[in-house]
């Protein structure tokens, strides 16, 4: 009995640890990956392997809010609009569009779409996709605006809307709001799959293989509708290396032949690296300082300029981001929809903020609590410790793990606070969480600030028709807003991307929607 | 012996549930928001809440950890929050992965460590004793990380002989192997050796020497055999912790293993996804334990009649 027992358990072990070596290949989408990549990088094949700091967490588009699934669905999905390199709106799917009135705008599609199934296009698809998008709790915020949808034939819909909103355009070419095959999905739910099981679109690339917390792979769509967006390489691999350094080493040793996320203490490196490039982009990255104005002294504008004048700005691009970003005075990213240089600039002069501390009635300084998360920002604190320390302040450093950190200034625990935003194409999605009342605290505005004004002018940007008249809201919010010192704007990071010298085709996108159908060497 | 296995097989129930308990109530002490985790930094409080109502993270926490045991009971481990997915597909994509490596791993640790062990507590205070010990020591105290980059710079940046990270081919496993096998290469030696010390230096190892059994035999019949139960006991129990603890190793190497999703999961407070990975993980180290067991009892006769 034992003899068999034990030989019973000696073939148990056995059989796992042969599935355990055997699992592993048996993914599809990523054989040969190791050949082709050296392959790619002296020239030859067409297979672009592109190194990612994480795995995607959905091949839904209604399933996610996420850049590095982005990356997959933005390019096997189409959605009605695009943005261009010039923050412009062009149509995608869409051929035109026109506002009949404010809450009604009508759309006319391209002809001949095909989807990778090889069926065409039409205005149900589109009715079917924002319909069923509405009901997503990760993206059907984007399409509240959207009150119904109505076909007036195979290319032209029309969408009605609860209230006006400048946003429905750039929402449209938001990830969330892909539009899929009504017929593919209906077929892929009664069978009782899910949309990411089998994805399928209109975009250039059409999906073949994911191996989750290691790759996913995606191959050209000979059929793709717009010749001038098609793919100009055979396959992409995104390849999830979560650690810096080997990420940047699998560039050097040509397992990678395009890098998103380069790590700034690489930065360097790469650069002098003569088989490398590094192609630096201005992002719509904003980090910032602020304090919680429900608190004493914080409240007072004179010692939030204060503190404006007394942070030296370059020191922290040095010691947080090795020098691998700007110093910055605005309130949203130079690259971004909705940026006017209009802000009052604070330089950096101590005596001026001694002046102004005096002024307010804190001559002789006084003490508060900085929340932080991760260590960039960490570093970050530091700098502004010492700088403050030179005015008689005492700023202590509370540094904390992502989540605890929302959640606390959130609820206006804190005394101040580091953090950053990046604005996407809607500059309503920027201005109204991080500066209007209604937001305050875990809607964005970690810096409590309340003005009925600016929320006035947030609200009329949003609606208004009238491109000056939104101009003119934006570039007075930015005014009071510097005024009135709400943040102390710090720097903008540079966006870095690594490739191989003979890779070509890399246009970056400043709000990181970045496209590879034009990568090839 | 078949009655002791069903009991320990048995005993994995309470084991199961008291594992499930202190995660559910930990992951539930620890502060942030799982929505807002999920859905970054700019999403609106619509979304959040929305998505929080549709995860059932409103009701009270004694009702969502009912509802997950009632699940657990007919089988089921949840749905991830995070990618909407079976938690058990999401672990079971990547458990072959983990162990393959921590197999692997084991296999380097255990052909190097026992012989090094034997002749280092044969020839005591050698010079091979001090060189193998002083290894042990290295081995013991050098972290995973900074010897997985070591081992990328020198064996695939600069002699490009294996790929710095992925697990295609038996290429890619050679570095992790080495990363994640030296720690418990280096602990099972220095056991080895303290245990074959102990037992050479016992009567009937005397005794078998003065009776003229060969030397070979005497130390691999005769003392190995005795000394292999403290052995036995670190690897089964380095053996768990390789298949829960190769964080590092995984992330250095970009190992697809169920380690790197185990960390993610805490990170986003992905409630089922982290019980899942626990409990898959407290059942293997349970179900190894057990194997150790059972072993013992073929090494050591005294320990199989107690079975009887």
């Amino acid at each position: 009995m034992r003899k068999v027992l034990c030989t019973i358990l000696a073939g148990v072990m056995t059989a796992s640890l042969l599935a355990g070596c055997g699992g592993g290949s048996s993914d599809s989408g990523n054989g040969g990956n190791s050949s082709a990549a050296a392959g790619g990088s002296a020239g030859g094949s067409q297979e672009i392997n592109i190194g990612i700091n994480t795995d995607l967490t959905s091949l839904d588009p209604h399933n996610h809010n996420d850049t590095a699934s982005a990356y997959a669905t933005r390019h096997i999905y189409s959605n009605l609009v695009r943005l261009t390199e010039d923050n412009e709106f062009v149509g995608d799917l869409a051929d035109s569009w026109e506002y009949i009135d404010d809450v009604t705008v009508e759309f006319t599609l391209k002809e001949g779409v095909k989807f990778h199934d090889g069926s065409t296009l039409t205005a149900e698809d589109v009715k079917f996709s924002l319909e069923s998008q509405k009901e997503s709790p990760k993206v059907g915020h984007l399409v509240s605006m959207i009150d119904s949808v109505e076909v007036k034939d195979d290319t032209h819909f029309v969408i009605h809307m609860n209230e006006p909103s400048n946003a429905l355009v750039s929402s449209l070419n938001h990830s969330g709001c892909a539009i899929f095959s009504k017929a593919h999905v209906e077929k892929l739910l009664a069978e009782g799959k899910k949309i990411e099981d089998e994805p399928m679109g209109t975009g250039p690339y059409k999906f073949e293989g994911w191996t989750p917390g290691a790759s996913f792979t995606l191959v050209k769509n000979p059929d793709y509708f717009n010749p001038e967006r098609a793919a100009q390489n055979d396959k992409l691999t995104f390849k999830v290396i979560s650690e810096d350094s080997a990420r940047t080493i699998a560039l050097e040793n040509g397992e990678l032949d395009l890098l998103i996320s380069v790590p700034t203490t690489d930065a360097g490196k790469i650069r002098d690296n003569n088989k490398l490039a590094l192609d630096e982009y201005t992002s719509t990255h904003v980090e910032y300082f602020t304090v919680n104005e429900t608190k004493a002294p914080f409240d007072n504008v004179k010692v939030r300029q204060a503190l404006s004048h007394a942070i030296n700005k370059a020191d922290i691009v040095v010691a947080s981001v090795n020098n691998e970003g700007k110093t910055f005075d605005n309130y949203i990213g130079a690259a971004a929809i909705g940026y006017y240089d209009v802000v009052t600039k604070y330089d950096y002069d101590v005596e001026k903020a001694k002046a102004l501390l005096a002024e307010a009635g804190y001559g002789d300084g006084f003490s508060f609590t900085c929340y932080v998360a991760g260590s960039t920002r960490a570093t970050t604190a530091t700098v502004i410790q010492a700088n403050l320390a030179e005015l008689g302040i005492t700023m202590n450093i509370e540094q904390m793990e992502a989540s605890t950190f929302y959640e606390k200034t959130g609820n206006g625990e804190h005394d101040a606070c580091l953090a950053g935003w990046v604005a996407n194409a809607e500059p309503d999605n920027t201005y109204r969480p991080l500066f209007t009342s209604a937001n305050s605290g875990a809607g964005g505005n970690r810096s409590f600030y309340k003005n009925p004004e600016i929320d006035k002018l947030v609200d009329d940007a949003a609606v208004n028709r009238d491109k000056a008249a939104v101009q003119n809201d934006y570039e007075t919010i930015l005014k009071t807003l510097s005024d009135e010192a709400v943040w102390v704007p710090l720097y903008t990071p540079t966006g870095l991307i690594a490739r191989n010298a003979e890779l070509k085709g890399m246009t970056p996108s400043p709000i990181q929607m970045h496209d590879f159908y034009a990568l090839h060497y | 012996m078949h009655k002791y296995v069903i009991k320990r097989l048995i005993m994995l129930i309470p084991v199961v549930i008291g594992v499930s308990f202190l995660v559910f109530f930990i992951m539930s002490l620890a502060p942030g928001d799982t929505a807002r985790t999920i859905l970054g930094e700019d999403a609106p409080i619509e979304a959040i809440e929305a998505l929080n109502e549709e995860l059932g993270l409103n009701d009270p926490v004694l009702i969502r950890y009912g509802r997950y045991m009632v699940g657990l009971a007919h089988g089921d481990l949840g749905t991830s929050y995070k990618s909407g997915r079976s938690v058990f597909t999401e672990v079971m994509s990547r458990f072959p992965d983990t162990l393959k490596l921590a197999f692997w791993g084991m296999v380097f640790a255990v052909v190097l460590s026992i012989p090094i062990g034997i002749i280092s507590a044969t020839k005591q205070y050698s010079l091979i004793d001090s060189v193998s010990m002083v290894f042990a020591l290295l081995g013991v105290a050098t972290p995973n990380f900074w010897l997985g980059l070591m081992l990328i710079i020198g064996f695939s940046l600069h002699l490009r002989w294996f790929p710095s990270g992925g697990s295609e081919g038996w290429k890619a496993l050679v570095l992790p192997v080495i990363t994640l096998g030296t720690g418990c290469m280096a602990n099972i030696t220095r056991t080895t050796r303290s245990s074959m010390l102990e037992v050479i230096r016992q009567d009937y190892i005397r005794t078998a020497k003065a009776k003229g059994v060969g030397y070979r035999s005497v130390i691999y019949k005769h003392a190995l055999k005795n000394a292999l139960i403290p052995v036995v006991t670190v690897i089964g129990l380095q053996f768990g912790s390789l298949l829960g603890g190769a964080v590092l190793t995984e992330a250095v190497f970009s190992w697809p293993g169920v380690g790197t999703y185990l960390v993610n999961s805490i990170k986003a407070k992905d409630t089922p996804a982290v019980l899942g990975c626990v409990i898959i993980f407290s059942i293997c180290f349970s179900i190894v334990n057990l194997c150790v067991d059972i072993l013992y009892a073929y090494i050591d006769p005294r320990i199989k009649s107690k079975y009887k």
